[in-house]
């Protein structure tokens, strides 16, 4: 639930300081975007496995931003649509975490119904 | 509620990843995707790659210019700075060599002839008038004395400048002068008047010896013209 709270807090923040982004990263920041929302559900799905660990999040978090600007920047280099690659991973990924996260959930729901009924 | 470091880190990027969508949202603008056909992909695409070219070249002749610009103010800056050095140069020898009117502390000299008296002899006679000889020893003491610009009776003394005797007359730059003489000189003022007052001084020699009609004045600010650039001088023989 956290990130999502986060989530929420870093939205509601970004109305009120409206930070200018420069008009030359416009083509970054969506891929930069897509792994940050990638590794915040990540985060989630491990927290709720139980399997979080600090470390892997927060240099996952970093990595995959900077790996997903700087694939962007060599493909604007090349003459190659290289952010195609990282929209397609990070995609995929996110609603494969979503499946997880939405089955994790509801198994839990079901479990917490099979102990009431107990 | 217990403080845990992951939940912290959890929040800290979910607000980080909010911000940075919000800012993009607010910061681009809003362009719903539009489905286009293969062919107008194409020739959008060729409209994309001229245009691309385009502003490779535009930038490309952007950078040439600015690299001449460049060049051009660099060349400009060193011209000016070469041209105003030059000036202040001329500026400094036309202050030195007297074409320029100056002013500043220093001392009038004034002498006179000593008046006619009854029973002088032709020795007597040539003791009391003042000589252009004696003009040139006082320009020579005051200028020992660290005048940096003298003049007589308004005419500016300068390296070509003549004192001459003429008969009854003194000449200077060509110029005739009569007495009483007014020489006037830019200085230090006490440096002046100890050197004059010095005994064996040639302003003492006129006034004690010679008994001229001889004295000084300090002064706090002296104005001396500029020199007279007569049509007699020519460089043309220089070399």
């Amino acid at each position: 639930m956290i990130p999502f709270i986060g989530l929420l807090i870093g939205i509601i923040l970004g109305i009120f300081l409206k930070i200018d982004i420069p008009a030359s990263y416009t083509t970054y920041f969506p891929v930069a975007i897509l792994a940050a929302l990638d590794s915040v559900f990540g985060g989630v799905r491990a927290g709720i496995e139980n399997k979080f660990d600090t470390e892997i999040f927060i240099s996952g978090f970093f990595s995959n931003i900077i790996i997903a600007a700087g694939l962007t920047y060599l493909g604007d280099r090349l003459g190659v649509p290289m952010y195609l690659a990282a929209v397609l991973v990070f995609g995929s990924r996110l609603f494969n975490n979503f499946a997880i996260i939405r089955r994790l959930l509801i198994e839990k729901g079901r479990r917490k119904v099979k102990q009431r009924e107990e | 509620m217990k403080f845990d470091e992951g939940k912290v880190l959890l929040l800290l990027s979910g607000i980080l990843t909010g911000v940075v969508i919000t800012s993009f949202i607010f910061s681009t603008s809003f362009k719903q995707t539009k489905f286009i056909t293969y062919n107008e992909y194409k020739n959008m695409n060729n409209e994309v790659n001229s245009l691309k070219l385009e502003i490779k070249g535009l930038t490309n002749d952007y950078e040439i210019l600015t690299k001449k610009l460049r060049k051009y103010q660099r060349s400009d800056n060193k011209d000016k700075s070469i041209n105003d050095t030059i000036k202040k140069e001329l500026d400094e020898v036309k202050l030195f060599y007297g074409l320029t009117p100056v002013k500043g502390p220093g001392i009038i000299v004034i002498i006179d002839d000593r008046h006619f008296s009854l029973g002088d002899n032709d020795e007597d006679l040539l003791m009391r008038i003042t000589h252009n000889y004696d003009l040139l020893s006082m320009v020579n003491e005051l200028r020992n004395a660290g005048a940096e610009a003298i003049a007589i009776n308004g005419e500016r003394i300068t390296a070509n400048t003549a004192i001459t005797c003429e008969g009854p007359i003194t000449m200077i730059n060509n110029r005739y002068v009569v007495p009483p003489f007014e020489i006037t000189a830019i200085g230090n003022p006490d440096a002046f008047e100890y050197s004059l007052s010095v005994n064996e001084s040639y302003y003492n020699y006129l006034k004690d010896m010679r008994r001229l009609k001889i004295s000084f004045k300090k002064m706090d600010k002296v104005i001396i013209p500029e020199a007279y650039v007569g049509t007699s001088y020519k460089d043309e023989r220089l070399k």
